[in-house]
């Protein structure tokens, strides 16, 4: 047995709890090594030092001291001591660090995170909402939004060129408040976001004005979602088959407060809406828009993970290719600033989605939410 | 150290009725059971912090926790042992604790002074054991060098070699293996044994 090993069983050893076995193995070592033998000469005479060294006395009021922190209550900083002693679940730092990053991102409200929840009704958002939810007997899902909006409040002012934008007659929209509790009418057409129109009811690109945030104008026929086939209907767009026990009467469009968000992040990101798809049977919906390919990344950003995001360079990849002046006049109102109008390009044989690809470098994305 | 199994027994049997009676709602009682305990609790916390103050608080600590915690006891082991474990459990919880790290700092033993002769001045705190116990040179050195322990050891060494508490008793008192309670009362033993070299 080497010194090494000998050293750490002379503790042992001296308490006498080493196994019998090695008892004479350690004996037989110290008679002949004098380095072990001094350890286990000085190592005897530290514990025999120990076990003679005095007592201290306690204070002479130690009991009384005791009883008194039992009477008292505990000080302020008594409380909080706590905070001093080491904590009973010890989390590793770095999970701590990931916890804490996880929650500023999740939670803090950021410069660009706006809240969808507090949202500040303006003018231009009540007509956003009128404009998505214009039927009489229409009835959205429960949300807060709904519960935050008073019982009847004022009905909007009356504006000739806002009211030419939505379909039908204006006289026969129930006020604001009662817009979402209502179903939509089938008869009326979707109409996607609000703005400026000329005085014969046609869109107009206001941003050409200096507007901002009302610049898409977009009325879509009642039957463009019918036309309209995605790539892969299983995917990313379902479109389930409307039963007779599910009427298209109970068709939803994006949530409210989603479509808010949408356009919101849209407007920011200097994008603007070309067309909104409905899907029957209450599932969610989709819009596709466009913007500058170098704004993408401010669009995602703001818009979050829970937003489901495909870019494109045409409609065609969204099964979107024009099939009739109509439905390509709808696609290509809201670049009329950058593009000729769609009836131009219907007269000179060109297609304006193509058309709308070469002059900018601007790229389609369909926005769904998950 | 050691007391006699007839004085243990007695001990016990007192210590457990003054615990019924304070149970039962007298306060004397539980004064008392302080009272007969408080110089090994108080003597194992200083043991273990190496400061009179620290110990003073920390032995305070462990009767008010031991107060709170008494309808918890089920007389199944000895009072004593259970207050060994609070005591050795407060003590390392103040051992970790910032305030106590800030509050204790120390010349290690194993630095050399100028003359070349092992640091014998090790603890600079003015409630150090270096001033209560100025005139035990030896003792106070031994001090210091326990002090310099890892806590786990610290407590092992303590309790076996100063306190006289048996390897069965350390085991239930700590909760660590019979191996692992070997090994780091050898390890303990031959740090001190290197650090003192020279004094013992």
């Amino acid at each position: 047995m080497e010194c090494r090993d000998v050293k750490k069983l002379l503790s042992e050893y001296i308490d006498g709890v080493l196994a019998e076995g090695q008892v004479p193995v350690i004996k037989q070592h110290l008679v002949t090594c004098r380095d072990c033998k001094e350890t286990y000469a000085s190592m005897s005479r530290l514990i025999d030092a120990m076990s003679e060294m005095e007592t201290v006395e306690e204070p002479a009021d130690f009991a009384a001291a005791v009883r008194n922190r039992l009477e008292r209550r505990p000080s302020f900083f008594e409380r909080f001591r706590v905070l001093w002693s080491p904590p009973l679940i010890k989390v590793p730092m770095g999970v701590a660090a990931a916890l804490v990053v996880a929650f500023a991102i999740t939670q803090l409200p950021g410069p660009d995170r706006q809240p969808t929840r507090d949202l500040v009704v303006t003018d231009e958002m009540k007509l956003s909402e009128e404009t998505r939810a214009p039927a009489e007997g229409r009835r959205e899902k429960k949300g807060d939004l709904e519960k935050e909006t008073p019982a009847k409040p004022e009905p909007p002012p009356p504006d000739e060129k806002l009211e030419s934008v939505v379909a039908g007659d204006a006289a026969d929209r129930p006020p604001v408040s009662d817009y979402s509790e209502k179903q939509p009418d089938k008869t009326e057409p979707p109409v996607v976001a609000v703005g400026e129109t000329d005085t014969d009811g046609t869109a107009v690109d206001s941003s050409t004005r200096g507007g901002r945030g009302s610049e898409v104008q977009i009325e879509i026929p009642p039957d463009t979602a019918a036309k309209i086939q995605p790539p892969d209907s299983s995917a990313l767009l379902r479109q389930p088959e409307p039963t007779p026990a599910a009427p298209a009467a109970a068709t939803e469009p994006v949530e409210v407060d989603d479509l808010l968000r949408i356009t919101r992040a849209l407007d920011r990101a200097g994008g603007t809406i070309v067309i909104t798809e409905e899907n029957p049977g209450g599932e969610p919906g989709y819009l596709i828009a466009r913007l500058a390919a170098d704004s993408i990344y401010t669009l995602v950003h703001l818009l979050g993970e829970e937003t489901e995001l495909i870019m494109a360079h045409d409609l065609g990849a969204f099964g979107l290719a024009a099939e009739s002046p109509a439905e390509e006049k709808t696609m290509v109102q809201s670049n009329r600033a950058r593009t000729t109008t769609a009836a131009e390009g219907s007269r000179t044989g060109t297609n304006a989605v193509e058309r709308s690809r070469a002059a900018t470098d601007s790229i389609f994305v369909r926005i769904r939410v998950k | 150290m050691d007391i006699p199994d007839g004085t243990r027994a007695e001990e016990r049997a007192h210590s457990e009725q003054l615990i019924r009676s304070t149970l039962a709602g007298d306060n004397k009682s539980y004064d008392e059971l302080v009272r007969l305990h408080q110089r090994f609790v108080f003597n194992l916390c200083y043991r273990l912090l190496g400061d009179y103050d620290e110990a003073n608080d920390c032995a305070q600590d462990v009767f008010i926790a031991v107060y709170k915690s008494l309808k918890n006891f089920r007389f199944e082991s000895a009072f004593k042992t259970w207050l060994y474990r609070v005591t050795a459990n407060t003590c390392k919880n103040r051992m970790r604790s910032l305030e106590y790290r800030f509050k204790t700092k120390k010349v290690r033993l194993d630095i050399k002074s100028e003359d070349g002769q092992r640091a014998k001045e090790i603890g600079d705190d003015r409630q150090s054991p270096s001033r209560e116990l100025s005139r035990r040179e030896l003792g106070r050195t031994i001090q210091t060098a326990i002090d310099h322990l890892p806590a786990d050891q610290k407590l092992v060494v303590v309790l076996r070699d100063m306190e006289g508490r048996t390897y069965e008793e350390i085991v239930e008192i700590t909760g660590y293996k019979l191996g692992t309670l070997k090994s780091k009362l050898s390890r303990a033993r031959l740090k001190l044994r290197q650090a003192l070299e020279g004094v013992i």
